[in-house]
């Protein structure tokens, strides 16, 4: 993570540069849709958050204390929305089993023995608790750091790992049952 | 130094992120226990595995305008529109209302009678909406201005949306045609299947630059920098 590009953007941005604020869109969306389709294991539910999140930026960015990381703060209101959202979500998916990951791939279908892997993963990590699904999503998927990770969710970086280590044990039996050449 | 008191550096060691205290304690602690070992082996296997689940490819763009927008997000121009309408039909009765200083200033005036305004009314083809504040004239003033007020915040609002959609759907729609551009010359180029799943799962741009790398070289091996971290 650069936080000194968030930065300098958004300073030109106060300063009134109006392509600042959509550079930093470019910069941040994918990043932003990925970790919302982790926590909420829905990819179209991942865009409304994404779309959320930068609306909630575009009203917020005009206040914003550029001495703080953006990327804690972008990345706090992620996965604020997709635990909202998935919390709201929860009875009814209770009923539809493994319907989110398969709408998420509406758009292009996969292969049988990349579905029963990817449905695996999804149901896998979809099983984790909040705390430990977000670590996975922030560490494996999102590739920050465990101090990065920390800042985000405000807690020791030791507490980071210890829910890694933990939600490692959980998916290892999960997992397990993929068989090596459907990876 | 135990297992369970090496399983927070262990973790770290994972991801290649220990001091190097820490890695000196782990890797001692390895050389002599099985079971860590495994564990440690189990763990890496379990990262690699996670890669499996990969975001769904969009193919189509993602960001279809609302069918049926709310009333709160009426398209820019109908805001401002309405806005304008509104301001000018409370200085039609009367009451002035003034956009001053990023605040909206009202001055109350004499009331006219609601047929007369009707009369001016159709005369100035602003009927309909002058109509209801008309209606709203003797009780209604505060709930006019604060509709008027809604319009104008609304307005800077929905400019800001509008400009998000549009930006959002340019990049989707710029992310679908570049990855189905790639996929088909990879075809072409009879690459094996998991390699292209790589290439889809790659980040667009180092993709693109693979590409162009792929282009020059055929034999060349693309390489990804997906999660080089934990291989």
């Amino acid at each position: 993570m650069d936080d000194r590009i968030d930065r300098q953007l958004i300073q030109r941005h106060q300063a009134g540069d109006p392509a600042a604020f959509e550079v930093l869109v470019t910069r941040w969306n994918d990043r932003l849709v990925d970790l919302a389709f982790r926590l909420t294991g829905d990819a179209e539910e991942a865009r409304d958050i994404r779309q959320l999140a930068l609306l909630r930026t575009s009203r917020a960015l005009d206040r914003f204390n550029p001495a703080a990381p953006f990327s804690t703060w972008i990345y706090r209101v992620v996965a604020n929305l997709s635990i909202d959202r998935r919390r709201a979500d929860d009875a009814r998916r209770r009923h539809e089993t493994s319907a989110a990951s398969r709408r998420g791939s509406i758009a292009e279908p996969l292969d049988e023995s990349r579905r029963e892997v990817h449905d695996t993963v999804a149901q896998a990590v979809a099983a984790l608790t909040a705390g430990d699904r977000i670590v996975v999503a922030l560490k494996h998927y999102q590739g920050l750091t465990f101090d990065e990770i920390a800042r985000v969710l405000d807690c020791p970086p030791s507490t980071v790992k210890t829910r890694m280590a933990r939600a490692l044990a959980a998916l290892r039996p999960r997992l397990a049952r993929i068989r090596p050449d459907e990876e | 130094m135990d297992c369970e008191q090496l399983r927070e550096a262990m973790t770290a060691y994972l991801y290649d992120e220990t001091t190097d205290g820490e890695r000196v304690a782990v890797e001692a602690h390895l050389a002599t226990c099985v079971a860590c070992r495994e564990r440690l082996e189990d763990d890496r296997e379990t990262l690699r595995r996670l890669d499996g689940w990969s975001m769904p490819t969009v193919v189509a763009p993602a960001i279809a305008p609302r069918r049926q927008p709310p009333s709160r997000w009426r398209a820019p121009l109908a805001g401002a529109a309405a806005a304008a309408a509104v301001f000018a039909a409370l200085a039609w009765i009367g009451t002035r209302a003034e956009w001053r200083d990023g605040r909206v200033s009202i001055t109350f005036g004499r009331g006219a009678a609601p047929a007369t305004i009707a009369e001016d009314v159709r005369a100035a083809g602003l009927r309909p909406l002058v109509e209801v504040v008309a209606r709203e004239q003797v009780d209604g003033r505060m709930r006019s201005l604060a509709r008027a007020f809604d319009a104008v915040l609304l307005e800077e609002e929905d400019r800001r949306e509008e400009r998000l959609l549009t930006l959002v759907a340019t990049l989707e729609r710029q992310q679908a045609r570049t990855r189905r551009l790639l996929v088909n010359r990879l075809d072409r180029l009879g690459l094996n299947d998991r390699l292209r799943r790589d290439f889809q799962d790659t980040e667009l741009d180092d993709a693109a630059r693979e590409w162009e790398r792929l282009a020059d070289d055929p034999n060349r091996t693309p390489t990804t920098n997906r999660k080089d971290s934990i291989r």
